[in-house]
């Protein structure tokens, strides 16, 4: 029970900065950090399933994200690359999303089909090869996909759903309604798929997949398909990340490939180890924390530098980010609400 | 119909120019206990992983049940009902005694992401219906005080019993052993042999590899010798014990 209790302080704590350290527009930083902390958390309880899971080690999580917001963009009005060309029709929105989950399945599904069969770290290096090759042919099918210049108006797909009341607090506390709904439905999401987790965590599946990551020959020598079960766990994850990537570009309003860059995915690896690998909310609360903590790092170099610059921000971002995954791997290895019987050291 | 329940033929493996197995040909008779014996890397284990599939053989054929199996996958083989554990033992770690035990009894069905998503009253059944027989052998193997507990916090025999119990979840109707003793107290041993003796006798083939010589000919109905890959003597226990090319193969040549 006492991490429970940690946790609670810790995320606490990190509403009392946010609200402390920002004298204007508070609220305002509230609902940006928010909004990611959810998009993240999403994409880490995807990563969860592979690594938490399964034991897969997916570095290549920004691909699924991708490849699951780009379809559903593309399915629906937008407009598109240099030029901006409108195109006016498209599928209601709710069809396009499960488009591009299944896109995302099937990505994984793609990825997994020659690499599963093979031991743990050639999945590792052929995820983080996929994610760039994804990347660069986003970015050079311009026709297809706007390119550089990516693809604009796609928002009111989404934005034409939200309820009033989102507009009314909205207004009250001076914070873009847009955004509020997307982090509304995004944390909503997050509620959704864990009390599917959870399900699917107890039942005989999840077992199976608990059983896989301990050890696949002795999954097989008892006469059960390892590798169709990693194949169904990474489908799964893959479709979560579908899922955040879907809600990211609506964040932004605007999708571009460099949207998809492979340290998307190391911030949401960092945000799965500070929550705990393996735990249900974990991934969530850590990626709460690691906004946080990103928000804090800015406050920090601007005692270093006079008005840091992006790159200058970046720098001092990746060194506390990377020192604190650091301090946690020595004092925590489980993250805060990882199970510490269930510590993940060797990997499938 | 032979009552072979398993069979090879003219099975080889080779790593690099190194024949680690060549056998042209043996049979299980049903409802016996076999032991593989042989000096340390005489290529029991890659017969092992051979027979069970767990490596593709370069050459041969092998029979289950008169169904030819040379290219089944390891696991359809299990699920046919030949269950294998290994030399150094596999348990599921993370998972508790209890777990380890249902994961193995489970159905394939119940395993389906579909039928446990939607968690069906048939499935929950099924889930109850392991407990009994989940309980029956934990307690014939003496784990049943340690049901709650995590597998890695077994002490080695009882890895090896649980190891057991897990494969009896499959109601095999072969199951191979691959040195079941190894790293055992005595007495444990003697307990574990007599276990072994108590499932052939309910019908279930025994084929073991097993370093331990005492115990393989007490228990053995019948005894193989491998070595350098071959075959070199199989028998009673009493006839494999004089054998000459037995002695040689262990003590070396006795020419000089």
């Amino acid at each position: 029970m006492n991490k429970y209790i940690t946790a609670s302080l810790l995320l606490l704590g990190c509403i009392a900065y946010i609200f402390s350290s920002n004298d204007t527009g508070s609220s305002r930083v509230f609902v940006n950090l928010i909004t990611f902390a959810g998009v993240y958390g999403l994409a880490a309880i995807g990563i969860n399933v592979h690594f938490g899971w399964t034991g897969l080690l997916n570095f290549g999580h920004a691909a699924f994200m991708g490849i699951g917001a780009y379809t559903t963009v593309l399915l629906i009005p937008h407009s598109l690359g240099r030029e901006g060309v409108v195109i006016s029709t498209g599928l209601p929105l709710p069809i396009a999303i499960i488009f591009g989950l299944i896109a995302s399945a099937l990505l994984g599904l793609l990825l997994g089909l020659p690499t599963l069969r093979l031991r743990g770290d050639y999945l590792a290096i052929v995820t983080i090869a996929a994610a760039e090759i994804f990347r660069l042919l986003v970015r050079d099918f311009e026709n297809l996909t706007g390119g550089v210049y990516g693809i604009i108006q796609f928002s009111d797909s989404l934005q034409v759903y939200r309820p009033n009341f989102v507009d009314v607090i909205s207004t009250r506390y001076d914070v873009s309604s847009a955004q509020l709904w997307v982090a509304i439905l995004t944390w909503i999401s997050i509620v959704l798929v864990i009390i599917i987790l959870s399900r699917l965590q107890k039942s005989p599946w999840g077992r199976a997949l608990r059983a896989v990551r301990e050890d696949e020959d002795a999954v097989r020598a008892l006469g059960k398909n390892a590798v169709w079960l990693k194949l169904q766990s990474f489908m799964l994850g893959a479709a979560i990340g579908g899922l955040s990537g879907i809600f990211l570009v609506f964040n932004y309003g605007t999708v571009q490939a460099s949207t998809f860059v492979p340290v998307l995915t190391f911030y949401i690896w960092a945000a799965l180890i500070l929550g705990g690998v393996g735990s249900l909310g974990g991934p969530a609360l850590g990626a709460i924390i690691f906004w946080v903590i990103i928000a804090g790092t800015d406050s920090i170099s601007r005692l270093l530098f006079e008005s840091p610059d992006g790159q200058q921000l970046a720098g001092v971002r990746f060194v506390i980010v990377g020192l604190l995954i650091m301090l946690f791997m020595i004092f925590r290895p489980s993250g805060i609400l990882g199970k510490k019987e269930e510590l993940l050291l060797d990997v499938k | 119909m032979s009552n072979n329940i398993l069979s090879v033929n003219s099975l080889t493996k080779s790593f690099g120019g190194l024949e680690a197995v060549n056998v042209e040909n043996f049979q299980i008779n049903s409802n016996e206990i076999t032991s593989l014996i042989g000096p340390n890397g005489a290529g029991k284990t890659t017969f092992f992983d051979l027979i069970t599939r767990f490596q593709d053989a370069d050459s041969g054929s092998i029979f289950f049940k008169n169904k030819n199996v040379s290219k089944t996958n390891s696991y359809v083989l299990a699920r046919l009902g030949m269950v294998r554990t290994f030399q150094l033992t596999r348990v599921f770690d993370r998972m508790t005694v209890y777990e380890n035990m249902q994961f193995a009894g489970s159905s394939i069905k119940n395993e389906g992401f579909l039928n446990s998503l939607v968690n069906k009253t048939s499935l929950r059944k099924d889930e109850e219906n392991l407990i009994e027989k989940i309980d029956d052998i934990l307690k014939m193997l003496n784990l049943y005080e340690m049901r709650n507990a995590y597998a890695r916090e077994l002490s080695g025999g009882q890895k090896k019993l649980l190891e057991l119990g897990r494969s009896l979840m499959k109601d095999p109707e072969i199951l191979l052993l691959d040195e079941p003793l190894a790293g055992v107290n005595p007495k444990l041993a003697d307990n574990i042999l007599e276990i072994i003796s108590n499932l052939n006798a309910k019908g279930i083939n025994i084929l073991m590899v097993e370093h331990n010589i005492n115990a393989v000919m007490k228990i053995s109905d019948r005894v193989v010798v491998m070595a350098e890959g071959k075959i070199i003597s199989d028998g009673k226990p009493d006839f494999v014990r004089s054998d000459k090319k037995v002695i040689e193969a262990y003590l070396g040549s006795s020419d000089e």
